[in-house]
Order: structure tokens, then C-alpha cells, then sequence
């Protein structure tokens, strides 16, 4: 298989790709989880510090799941968890149809961690070979993969420079490649956001869009609400380690009173009128300022420009 | 085992820092003119005592500089996984007997390559290797000593698989009497052979006779005064065995084998100890493991590396250090094998805190 492929052609020959891996399991969720608990140790090995309680959650494969909350809420231990870095303390948990302590499972994983951990010995071409035969593909699937997946994140030019003289933002990209290379069943990403450019910001929506049409499920983890609310199919609200709220995006701001609205090709006159609409209805515009994809477009203008 | 991990174990056990470091030891050990130390330690000088002193003092300039800074990397690594690499390692289609044999496997090949070039430095600061002898074993016998008496002599048994060209080497000394040396006839019977060495005795040294059994399984060491002067003292277990061997060089491989086993044992250990306890700890406890038996030469043969310093003494006296045991291979087996079982079970959980 060519890589990278344009969207059509990934739309059939992905779907063709997971057609017989899934024959078996399409049925299962991409994961599901009941009762799910995490706890750690306290200091000095005395009582213990509870981090989730009794999580119920389930996603369906070729859905994205945002998962949204603040600092300390437990967003990236379930995460891990589902990745199978840590151990669930309690609880129920199937992903791929099995537990990810299974290796055949983690190798259907895709996982774009919180900070940037990568071996900073390696140069980006190294890392990125490693982690991909580590995650079972061929010598041969690497020769293809990696250098068009380098290419895919911006990196080809700096693919020879090794890891620790990567910025905070180059390193995120490493990550999606990474997270991405494989072609996994199941990403989870970890504050995707964090630290990218709005480029990469470009490139997150690119890889995960191809992911969702191949019938992978993507599960993304944000304490900023509006990463995760566009793109999501279900959001899940952790507060303290607890499901505050699940469900649809819309149905679960349907009763808020506070509305994010994006406009394109809008003048100031425009933006005024909307305004006092608003102002009519009942309602107040609290904030103005460029919409999400405003810097992207910007770069390009500028590009096109020079 | 995965190539790759054992690739970048291999790569973070050696950083630029520390490889330069290494190189200019061993370069400074290579280059180093050891007839000085011989004229210094053993007031002869010769080349042969030149060489032996460069082959020991290379080995232990590796051991005392370089070894322990790979048990202290093995130590590290288990945390080091938990503080950051766990995030990239932990989530990978690979079980964690995997990626335990895999990092032994590239910390081990790092410590092999520091064996290897330790090895080269030595033949280079040795300059030479002639045809030498091997130390087959020390002979059980009482302590001889010529005080009044004008001779002396006790029987040396168990010699039945000795081979033909064999040398039985004895280290006397002399303590001032009538006079501040000794002339002494020494004399090795055995059925219907013997063989005599004399010698003029002011110091310890070492004589070396022909080993003729002619069939026998056990012979008669004898001493004899030839004329008055001081006391001549041969103590217990300072008769040896000796074969003879092709070169030098052996004495450099029968070390570097050692040296390659027992730092194969101390990482795997320092690696399962790691999973346990904090890096510098685990290092620490597996070097301790090694000195009690070590200062008081009382390392069973199975424990690997366990008569290193023996074999360094043997080495400095110009011979060939004995060939390893299968004990010595079977413990060596064992220590690793635990290491990696104990690093395999700790890392049952990656992350002890949230």
C-alpha cells in the first residue's frame, strides 16, 4: 500500500485494509469499561490515593470520543489505561476485545502521550522506525511509512536531527507521527493540542479525519473544551476522577447558555449585525476574536504572498 | 529479544561523555611504560614481569574506572523507564520479558565492547607474547621449613591427570639466619623419574622444576640445605601446577572471559534490583555482593568473576590464569536469570505514584 495516500483513496483502500482484521470483531466496541477504578499508593506506602472511581464509558469503532475536564480530573490515567500503561485497580475493561496487558492488542493502539518522552538519543527517522517495529510493522512497511509519515508532520527536512534538539512543538508532531504510523484501531491522544502550531493543529485534524473514515476510533483527551467539541462525536465530562456528564456534544451543552459561533467570510459590518441580532434575541456577545482555522489561514495568505 | 531496544540500551550506556572518558583511560593504560612498576614492585624489571605487570594493571584500571559505571547505568534504567520512557515503552506491542532481555542484551554488548578494548590495550601496553604457562592449580602440602635441619620434604598428591610437560613452580622465602641467604637443592620424585632445581634464595621467589610422574598418581618434594645460611620456609599452598600455553595472550582472554561474565551477572542484577529499589541503591547492593566474598577470598566457584583477583595476582606473576568452570558458567547462567526474572516481575507496574 502507497503511503500517504489522498483521502479517497484511504477512504476504500483503509476500509479495504480493516475490512478482514475487523471481520471478527466489528461487533465489539472499540472499548468498553464498567465499574472501572484506578488508585495509588500514598506516601510512604500508607493508604491510598483514588484517581478514578467507578468509570463507565464505551465508544464505538469509527466515533471519536473527546474527553474533557480539569487539571487532576484523571483524563490521562484513563487514558494510560487504556493504553495499557497502568493497571486498572478495579473494574471492568475490554479494548479491541481483549485487555490491552496483551500485546496483540497493543499493537492495534495508537497513543499520543501527555509530555514528550520520546529517546532523545535517536534522530526523528530512528525514533520513528523504532517505535514502529516495536509496534509490529515490517522492515519493509517501515522503509515505505516512515519517511512519507515524516514528511506528513513537516519533519522531512529534520528527520537526521535527533530528538533532544527538537522543540517542544516539532516533538508533538513526532508524537502524532508516531501515534498515527501503524495505522491503529484505536488512538488515543493525550492534549493533542498542546504545544502545536497551528499547522500542526492542521495536520492533527488531517491524520484523525483519515483514522475515523478507515473505521478507527479516536478518543482525545483536552481540558479545553472547544479541541475536542467540533470534531467529537461524544464527549465525556471527568470531574474528580467521576463521569460528570456523557453523551452527544450538542445534547450536553443544549441546556448551557454560553455558545461558541465561527463565521467565515465575515466583515466587521457583518459581525455588528450578528451582534445586535443577538442582542435582540436576548442574548450577549461576550468575546470576539479570530476563529480557530484564522492563523492557519493567515500563514497561507502570507505564503501565497512571499 | 528486539533488536532495536537492545540497539538503543547499547547507545545509552555508552553517551559520547563516557566513551571519550574510556578511551582516554585505556589509552593512557596502553600507552603507560609497566617496566616501571615491575622494577618498583618486583625488583627484577625483565620483560617478561614488564608484561605481566602491563596486562594486570590494564584490567584493573577497567574494573576500578569503567565496570561500575555500567552497573550504575543497569541500576538506573528500571526508574529511569518509570520517570519517563514508560509513556513510549509501556503502551508497545512487546511483552516486558522483551524489553528486560532486550536492555540486558545492549547494556551487556556495551560492557563486551569496553572488554574488547580493554583486552586490546592490554596486548598493546604487553608488547609481546611469547610462549607462557598456565596455572592448571595449587597443590595441597604442608609447610616445609629448613631452621636447623638440612632437609625437609612431604609428599604431593593428587596428580593423576597431570600432562606430560607439566612444571611444578614453588614460591620459598628465606628468613635472616646464618646468614642473609640460602643456598637450597629442591627435588621432585615420582616413581622412577625426578627432576632438581637449585638456587640461591635471599627474597621470595619462585623456582620451577619439570614435573616427571613416569605413571605416578603422587610424588616427594624435597628440600635440601646445601650449605649454612638463613631459614628457608616453603608455606602451605605455594606450590602450583603448570601447563604449558601457546601465548601470553591467553592470559588476556582467561581475563576478559571473567570479567565478560561478571559483568553479565552484575547487570542483570542491578536491572532486576532496579525494578525494586532506587538505581544508585540497586548498584550499590550488587557491588556489595561482590566485595564481602572478594576481600575475604571466600567467593564459591560458582560465583561469577568470584576468583577475579586471584586471577589478576596470576596474571601480574606472568601466567596464564586456570580456564573457567562449568560451575562458574551455571552460576553465571543463574545470576542472570534471576536479574531478569526480578526486573520482569517489578515491572508489573510501571508507575508506583499518580
Amino acid at each position: 500500500m502507497r503511503f500517504p495516500m489522498d483521502p479517497e483513496t484511504i477512504a476504500v483502500a483503509g476500509l479495504a485494509h480493516y475490512r478482514d482484521r475487523m471481520a471478527n470483531s466489528a461487533s465489539e466496541p472499540a472499548f468498553r469499561l464498567v465499574g472501572l477504578r484506578k488508585h495509588f499508593p500514598g506516601p510512604l506506602g500508607l493508604g491510598r490515593h483514588e484517581v478514578l472511581h467507578g468509570i463507565d464509558l464505551s465508544l464505538e469503532r469509527g466515533r471519536m470520543l473527546g474527553l474533557v475536564g480539569p487539571n487532576g480530573s484523571g483524563k490521562s490515567t484513563l487514558l494510560r489505561i487504556l493504553a495499557g500503561i497502568e493497571r486498572a485497580s478495579a473494574g471492568e475493561l475490554r479494548v479491541l476485545g481483549g485487555s490491552p496487558e496483551r500485546a496483540d492488542v497493543r499493537r492495534r493502539l495508537g497513543f499520543l502521550p501527555e509530555v514528550s518522552p520520546f529517546p532523545e538519543e535517536l534522530s526523528a527517522r530512528s525514533a520513528l522506525d523504532l517505535l514502529g517495529s516495536l509496534q509490529g510493522l515490517s522492515r519493509a512497511d517501515r522503509r515505505e511509512r516512515v519517511p512519507a509519515m515524516l514528511a506528513r508532520v513537516g519533519l522531512a527536512d529534520v528527520g537526521r536531527r535527533t530528538l533532544g534538539r527538537f522543540s517542544k512543538g516539532m516533538l508533538r508532531r513526532f508524537g502524532l507521527a508516531q501515534a498515527f504510523l501503524h495505522e491503529p484501531e484505536l488512538i488515543l491522544l493525550d492534549e493533542p493540542t498542546a504545544g502545536l502550531d497551528a499547522v500542526g493543529v492542521g495536520v492533527l485534524q488531517e491524520l484523525r479525519g483519515e483514522a475515523l473514515a478507515r473505521g478507527a476510533a479516536v478518543v482525545v483527551s483536552s481540558h479545553i473544551f472547544s479541541d475536542v467539541f467540533d470534531p467529537a462525536d461524544e464527549l465525556c465530562v471527568l470531574i474528580e476522577g467521576r463521569v460528570a456528564a456523557a453523551g452527544e456534544p450538542e445534547r450536553l451543552v443544549a441546556d448551557g447558555s454560553r455558545v461558541r459561533l465561527e463565521l467565515e467570510n465575515a466583515g466587521p459590518e457583518a459581525v455588528e449585525r450578528i451582534e445586535r441580532a443577538a442582542a435582540e434575541a436576548g442574548a450577549k456577545v461576550v468575546s470576539r476574536g479570530p476563529g480557530a482555522g484564522a492563523l492557519l489561514e493567515l500563514y497561507r495568505r502570507l505564503g501565497d504572498a512571499s | 529479544m528486539h533488536t532495536g531496544l537492545a540497539l538503543l540500551a547499547l547507545r545509552r550506556t555508552l553517551p559520547r561523555g563516557f566513551l571519550f572518558f574510556a578511551l582516554a583511560v585505556l589509552a593512557v593504560a596502553a600507552l603507560r611504560d609497566w617496566g616501571v612498576s615491575a622494577v618498583v614492585l618486583d625488583a627484577v624489571g625483565d620483560d617478561a614481569s614488564a608484561r605481566a605487570f602491563a596486562r594486570q594493571g590494564v584490567w584493573l584500571l577497567l574494573g576500578v574506572f569503567l565496570l561500575p559505571a555500567l552497573v550504575l547505568r543497569a541500576g538506573g534504567t528500571i526508574p529511569r523507564w518509570r520517570r519517563t520512557d514508560s509513556d513510549w515503552l509501556a503502551s508497545r506491542a512487546v511483552g516486558h520479558g522483551t524489553v528486560v532481555l532486550s536492555t540486558f542484551a545492549g547494556i551487556w554488548a556495551a560492557g563486551a565492547a569496553l572488554i574488547l578494548a580493554g583486552a586490546v590495550c592490554a596486548e598493546i601496553a604487553a608488547g609481546g607474547s611469547p610462549p607462557a604457562w598456565r596455572l592448571v592449580r595449587t597443590l595441597e602440602h604442608p609447610a616445609l621449613v629448613l631452621f636447623d635441619e638440612d632437609e625437609a620434604r612431604c609428599a604431593l598428591a593428587d596428580l593423576a591427570d597431570v600432562p606430560r610437560g607439566a612444571r611444578l613452580r614453588l614460591r620459598p622465602t628465606v628468613l635472616p639466619g646464618a646468614g642473609p641467604s640460602a643456598d637450597v637443592e629442591f627435588r621432585v620424585r615420582a616413581g622412577g623419574a625426578s627432576s632438581t632445581a637449585s638456587a640461591r634464595l635471599a627474597g621470595r621467589t619462585s623456582i620451577e622444576l619439570p614435573l616427571e610422574l613416569d605413571g605416578a598418581d603422587a610424588a616427594e618434594l624435597e628440600l635440601r640445605r646445601v650449605a649454612p645460611g638463613a631459614i628457608v620456609v616453603l608455606p602451605r599452598g605455594s606450590a602450583s601446577l603448570l601447563t604449558p600455553a601457546a601465548s601470553e595472550r591467553q592470559a588476556t582472554l582467561g581475563m576478559a572471559a571473567r570479567v565478560l561474565l561478571l559483568v553479565g551477572a552484575w547487570v542483570a542484577l542491578a536491572l532486576g534490583l532496579g525494578a525494586w529499589v532506587q538505581g544508585p541503591i540497586a548498584a550499590a547492593l550488587v557491588l556489595c555482593a561482590w566485595l564481602f566474598p572478594w576481600f575475604w577470598n571466600a567467593a564459591p566457584q560458582w560465583f561469577p568473576g568470584g576468583d577475579l583477583f586471584l586471577a589478576a595476582i596470576v596474571v601480574g606473576d606472568g601466567l596464564v590464569p586456570a580456564p573457567l568452570s562449568a560451575s562458574t558458567l551455571a552460576g553465571f547462567l543463574a545470576c542472570v536469570g534471576g536479574g531478569l526474572l526480578l526486573a520482569t516481575r517489578g515491572l508489573a507496574s510501571w508507575r508506583s505514584a499518580p
